[in-house]
């Protein structure tokens, strides 16, 4: 099927590179954001893959001179639907022909790469150097570029390398008007090469990072990178009650040790690796509640002496050692250390066990609180009439997790329940959907905000985002970037945030 | 090595594959990468070869996922993009072997399925694949060979059907591609069993096509005609052991309970049947290994890897003194050949493609042999390094062997 812009496109990428066959659109209709939801597939009009940053531009310049959207996508999970399309457009797809390593700058612990490159590849290449690059609690199948800009999963980062989106050092960005923009150093006419501090003297990187939308097509990335510690080596203990796992958490992070540092409830393993309901109950029924995750990397000695504290500090709160003696839970412990050290993700292949339609919330709050949040979270569940009773509707079995990792000052606690069913069962979303609304109220009336991880508002300035509002309208008056949800044509409702 | 592979599951209908679809594809990318953590060279870190080639989602597991559940749904309707789409892939089974683990799906399976169901709705297989049906039929090979030349490269004194060799129960399954196009696989491999008496026999004028190049077009049916011939030949024959020297005919007897049909002997690859041999041999100085050549890469056929076949054909190269050089992709992360799937008979420069690719990635070793333990795989990586001039060498692991004793 030809038309004009089909045939401009054509002209663009080469007729190879640019689809508009239902064949080929349908692979982009769906993807794990509206897995869990009634969301029908949605289709864009055209599919290009550009090799080169002048293609990204002339495909922009067409959409504004058409009026048509535009989506991007990368590689790796999208959890946020972005690059679904809301009503037709062009997709254009980066990770199959902008995938280099444009250079790895060893003297200055920075990588920089095209949105193709996953966090794999560039730890693969990074870690014969000495490097590594911390990957945000996702596969490492995901883009390094799209994925610390739009926050990763839950932008978890650890205690020694701070957030997802401080990683960024700038990037070069094809905004609406097929001008190229660079942040941060990049940013410094008379050095484009060099990108070794996010903040200018252009706009901040970070700035522009935080307001959730897109402003652009990003195609070039500049990362921090970490120097690789000889020794690397995981502690984990278990507790039987919420207070005492906190208060180890806390003690840990206080000395400034360990590289990462989370908790779980017990049972947040058996959802990665089980494949059925059954069998995570069974896991569930012998699990300890509470797991602390610790883990260290850096010189034999260092490491020898932050594990031997790591140790003392769990023993004097209640926690036991299981996994030494008890073989079966040593194979979490790859995935311990990516979730806590983010090292490599050598656990990522366990990432998605069986996990089905859950809620969640995301609550910013010091260690101190965090048991009273987690009961919170239990009591909500436990006395709802539908989830917490097993047997009220077939196979709607829930647990309860939780995952606390470093935030700025403070500590992320994310908690979730999973359920078993299937994932378009209208009766299971229908109660998911209230008892999420049921878990904020809760959270709220005891002084506790939660976002749910679609935004948050949270720890984002509300002039940030009204300026970024501002500065978005200016160059894209047509809405090409953001058709539909993400930057309505007014300023969304950031709830508290901006009140 | 597995000898108690079991297919983790079962599935009968495409519609099976569909509430699949819906409830386990996240897209999380797994199928397009080798296992990340074995990631050694950011340029081999791919894994799906129709995906590389042809970039867009759809010819990723992930995209043609998605295709079954539109295909089923009316979304998208029978084209040949469709086709192009569905018949691309080379079946290596990359996918799977990460997404059953993660995703807990099975888009090998479903690429399959998928075939079968495009052939009953009369939409496919494309038409070399229809030939090798027609040939299958009449000829009991895929390559329209006289079914009299089969065994025309056997040696002159070898006697198929000396009692003595038939009721030592084990059976050299040769194989078509072996058969009619790589026959010096089979000379070697007949040379090495004979050196080191191992009795055996073959099937002579009674072997036909596994049934291979049908089952992975989607001609099931005719696929398990050929196969269940062979399996009752070798049942009259009270075979007790089956050995093969061929990935794809491995594969398809091993998954012969899959069609229905029960397999009354064990199965096994030659190189499974020598490696402790040799090793065996060679220590106690009962036979002499003089090295071929110093220093080889291998290829890991993905009809293999299915079964987790990998160290035998190692152990052998070790044995006679080469020097391994791994692949960045090597064992379950191994990178297909491009000849799978009846890739390489409708889409042959597809096909050398993906080939020069992998070579690409051989010669990043450092070494100018690649050897294997497949005809097709030797065949395709044969054609593309003479098509595109390089210097690369390849050998059946059995003709390295032979060589090292002599032979």
């Amino acid at each position: 099927m030809d038309d004009a812009i089909y045939n401009k496109l054509k002209k663009i990428v080469g007729p190879e590179w640019v689809s508009n066959d239902p064949a080929i659109l349908v692979s982009y209709s769906r993807d794990v954001g509206t897995l869990s939801t009634l969301r029908r597939p949605r289709t864009p009009d055209y599919v290009v893959i550009p090799s080169s940053v002048a293609e990204v531009q002339e495909t922009v310049i067409l959409a504004r001179e058409f009026k048509i959207p535009i989506y991007v996508a990368t590689t790796g999970v999208n959890t946020r639907s972005w690059h679904i399309p809301r009503r037709g457009g062009i997709l254009i797809d980066m990770s199959k022909r902008m995938k280099k390593i444009i250079e790895i700058d060893e003297e200055n612990f920075r990588a920089v790469v095209e949105p193709g490159v996953t966090f794999a590849m560039l730890n693969s290449e990074l870690q014969k150097r000495g490097l590594y690059v911390p990957v945000p609690g996702a596969p490492s199948t995901v883009s390094v570029v799209s994925n610390i800009i739009c926050h990763g999963i839950d932008n978890r980062g650890d205690n020694k390398v701070g957030w997802n989106y401080r990683q960024i050092l700038g990037y070069e960005i094809v905004m609406a008007d097929g001008n190229i923009y660079r942040i941060g150093t990049w940013s410094n006419e008379f050095d484009t090469e060099n990108s070794y501090w996010p903040h200018g003297p252009g706009p901040s990187a970070q700035y522009m990072s935080r307001p959730f939308g897109i402003m652009g097509v990003v195609t070039k990335g500049s990362v921090k990178c970490w120097p690789l510690g000889t020794e690397f080596r995981t502690v984990i203990s278990y507790f039987n009650d919420i207070d005492n796992v906190c208060k180890a958490l806390e003690e840990i992070a206080k000395r400034e040790i360990g590289h990462g540092l989370l908790f779980y409830a017990g049972h947040k393993y058996s959802s990665y690796a089980c494949d059925a309901g059954f069998s995570q109950y069974r896991v569930n029924r012998f699990s300890p509640e509470f797991m602390l995750a610790a883990s260290t990397c850096g010189t034999k000695r260092r490491v020898e002496y932050e594990e031997k504290i790591m140790r003392e500090i769990a023993r004097r709160n209640g926690g036991r050692f299981i996994s030494e003696r008890f073989p079966p839970w040593r194979i979490f412990d790859d995935t311990q250390i990516a979730s806590t050290a983010n090292m490599c993700s050598w656990g990522a292949i366990k990432y998605w066990g069986w996990r089905k339609p859950a809620i969640g919330a995301h609550v910013m709050c010091t260690m101190e609180t965090m048991p009273e949040v987690y009961k919170i979270f239990a009591k909500t569940i436990l006395e709802d009439e539908w989830a917490g009773n097993p047997n009220n509707y077939p196979r709607a079995e829930f647990s309860l997790g939780a995952i606390a990792h470093p935030a700025e000052g403070a500590h992320i606690c994310r908690l979730e329940i999973t359920s078993e069913g299937h994932t378009q069962d209208p009766v299971i979303l229908q109660n998911i959907a209230r008892l999420d609304a049921k878990l904020k109220e809760n959270l709220r009336a005891h002084g506790f905000y939660s976002s749910y991880q679609g935004a948050q508002p949270l720890t984002m300035n509300p002039s940030l985002v009204e300026v970024a509002f501002s500065f978005r309208k200016e160059v894209d008056p047509d809405d090409i970037f953001s058709p539909a949800t993400l930057f309505p044509a007014s300023l969304p409702n950031w709830g508290y945030a901006t009140t | 090595m597995s000898q108690d592979y079991i297919w983790p599951v079962t599935r009968y209908s495409l519609e099976d594959y569909y509430e699949e679809v819906w409830t386990h594809c996240v897209k999380c990318k797994y199928c397009q990468h080798v296992y990340l953590p074995d990631t050694v060279d950011h340029r081999f870190h791919y894994q799906c070869p129709s995906g590389e080639v042809f970039k867009f989602e759809a010819y990723y597991a992930s995209g043609r996922n998605e295709l079954i559940r539109a295909l089923l749904e009316g979304e998208v309707k029978w084209s040949d993009r469709v086709r192009h789409i569905i018949y691309t892939c080379t079946i290596c089974g990359a996918c799977e072997a990460w997404c059953m683990f993660s995703g807990r799906g099975y888009p090998l399976k479903a690429i399959e399925k998928l075939r079968e169901y495009a052939v009953e709705v009369g939409q496919g297989p494309l038409p070399a694949h229809k030939k090798f049906a027609e040939s299958v039929q009449v000829n009991h090979n895929p390559y329209g060979e006289p079914h009299q030349n089969r065994f025309a490269w056997l040696p002159s004194g070898f006697a198929p059907r000396d009692v003595s060799l038939i009721e030592s129960g084990v059976v050299y399954f040769v194989g078509c591609t072996t058969s009619y196009r790589r026959m010096e696989i089979a000379q070697a491999t007949v040379k090495v069993l004979e050196h080191l008496e191992i009795p055996f026999t073959v099937m002579d004028g009674e072997e036909w096509c596994c049934g291979s190049p049908l089952f992975r077009t989607g001609q099931v049916k005719g696929g398990v005609e050929t196969l269940a011939h062979n399996i009752e030949v070798l049942r009259k024959m009270k075979a007790k052991k089956l050995i093969v020297s061929c990935a794809g005919c491995y594969k398809t007897f091993r998954e012969a309970p899959r069609y229905g049909l029960k397999l009354p002997l064990e199965v096994i690859h030659v190189t499974q049947l020598l490696a402790p041999l040799i090793k065996e041999l060679a220590g106690k100085g009962k036979i002499k290994l003089k090295r071929p050549i110093e220093k080889s890469t291998y290829h890991d056929p993905c009809h293999l890897r299915l079964f987790r076949m990998f160290e035998p054909p190692r152990e052998i190269l070790r044995a006679i003194g080469i020097d391994l050089a791994e692949m960045p992709r090597n064992r379950l992360n191994s990178f297909c050949c491009g000849y799978g799937g009846g890739v390489r008979a409708e889409f042959k420069d597809y096909a050398l493609q993906v080939a020069s690719m992998r070579l690409e990635e051989a010669k990043s070793t450092g070494a100018n042999v690649i050897a294997s333990i497949c005809p097709f795989c030797k065949h395709n990586f044969l054609e593309t390094a003479g098509v595109l001039g390089l210097n690369m060498k390849t050998y059946d692991v059995m003709e390295l062997l032979a060589k090292a004793l002599g032979l």
